[in-house]
């Protein structure tokens, strides 16, 4: 009993369901940029670990036509309707939720794609200024690794190299 | 007429065809709920229930169509990128619809705590039902 309490009082949960992923492909033809503000993320910040998740269809392209692609074409979005990633701040404990300052960390998990998993391993910031709190992080992922074929004929308009930008105001989660 | 010609008028028309088509495309309008008639009508609190205990088939049923939605309003905020948010509550205590409204369209009118009918074309299910390029279709709803 005593234990559990313990367990309860030491977990620290912050979450946001209004978190920021935009990616942006920059191909020789063409730029392609897409936003979703509705990621939702979990952080236990007394292990560390750390849970994403999107709706594909949530994104939201400048182009209706190249977001009607992204969803039946490349993404299948109605056979893997989300996005998810689950892993570990490696260096959690080096982050002061309750002192000022920018904290950086290396995060790695899976990402989850397309139905297909990886393991990867970004940067990450933490952002703490008078008791808000803000997680950043910017990286790359090749559709290639998540079994999305880009067809030969638009090797120039989509990028086999796409970054990621992931932004979110965390609040801690009251039981 | 030559040959050469006659294929130089050829590239030149297929050319501005497909320029055309191309620029159609690219120009073709985001689809909102705005212009569709409702795939369903129901409310806030039932459409969170199928999905909450039926992701797969609720979403089966509902992904990309346009879902007229009542419910009472719990909340109404910018999102990051401008467009607004209106959260509708269900009996759930953490459970909502969540109705991003299209570019431009604003809440006019609407207050926290009324119940109202808005359309929003479904994406699916995080912790909460999320719909997008949504209007507030009423915000006078006798109960």
């Amino acid at each position: 009993m005593l234990t559990t309490i313990s367990l309860i009082s030491f977990s620290q949960k912050y979450f946001t369901k209004d978190g920021s992923i935009r990616f942006f492909s920059d191909a020789k033809m063409e730029k392609i940029e897409a936003t979703n503000n509705k990621a939702t993320c979990v952080l236990d910040a007394s292990t560390g670990q750390i849970e994403w998740s999107v709706l594909q269809m949530g994104f939201v392209f400048e182009s209706a036509f190249m977001q009607e692609h992204y969803n039946e074409t490349y993404m299948e979005s109605a056979k893997f309707p989300k996005a998810t990633f689950k892993g570990t701040v490696e260096n959690m404990s080096s982050v002061n939720f309750k002192s000022d300052g920018t904290y950086k960390c290396k995060v790695t998990g899976d990402m989850n794609m397309h139905g297909v998993a990886k393991k990867i391993t970004v940067d990450a910031t933490f952002v703490v200024a008078g008791g808000k709190i803000t997680s950043n992080s910017k990286f790359f992922a090749k559709p290639s690794d998540y079994g999305i074929v880009i067809p030969g004929d638009k090797a120039e308009s989509i990028s086999n190299n796409i970054e990621i930008t992931v932004n979110a105001n965390l609040t801690e989660l009251k039981k | 007429m030559n040959t050469k010609k006659i294929i130089l008028i050829a590239v030149v028309v297929i050319t501005v065809i497909a320029g055309g088509i191309a620029t159609y495309l690219w120009n073709k309008p985001h689809r909102t709920a705005e212009d569709e008639k409702p795939f369903a009508k129901l409310t806030a609190n039932d459409l969170f229930n199928e999905f909450s205990s039926n992701e797969t088939a609720a979403f089966a049923k509902y992904q990309d169509k346009v879902i007229q939605v009542s419910g009472e309003v719990e909340e109404i905020k910018a999102d990051a990128s401008g467009n607004t948010d209106v959260v509708l509550t269900t009996e759930d205590i953490l459970g909502k619809v969540v109705c991003t409204l299209k570019t431009g369209a604003t809440a006019n009118g609407v207050q926290v705590g009324t119940t109202i009918e808005m359309k929003g074309i479904c994406n699916g299910f995080l912790s909460d039902v999320l719909l997008n390029q949504g209007v507030v279709i009423n915000n006078q709803k006798s109960n």
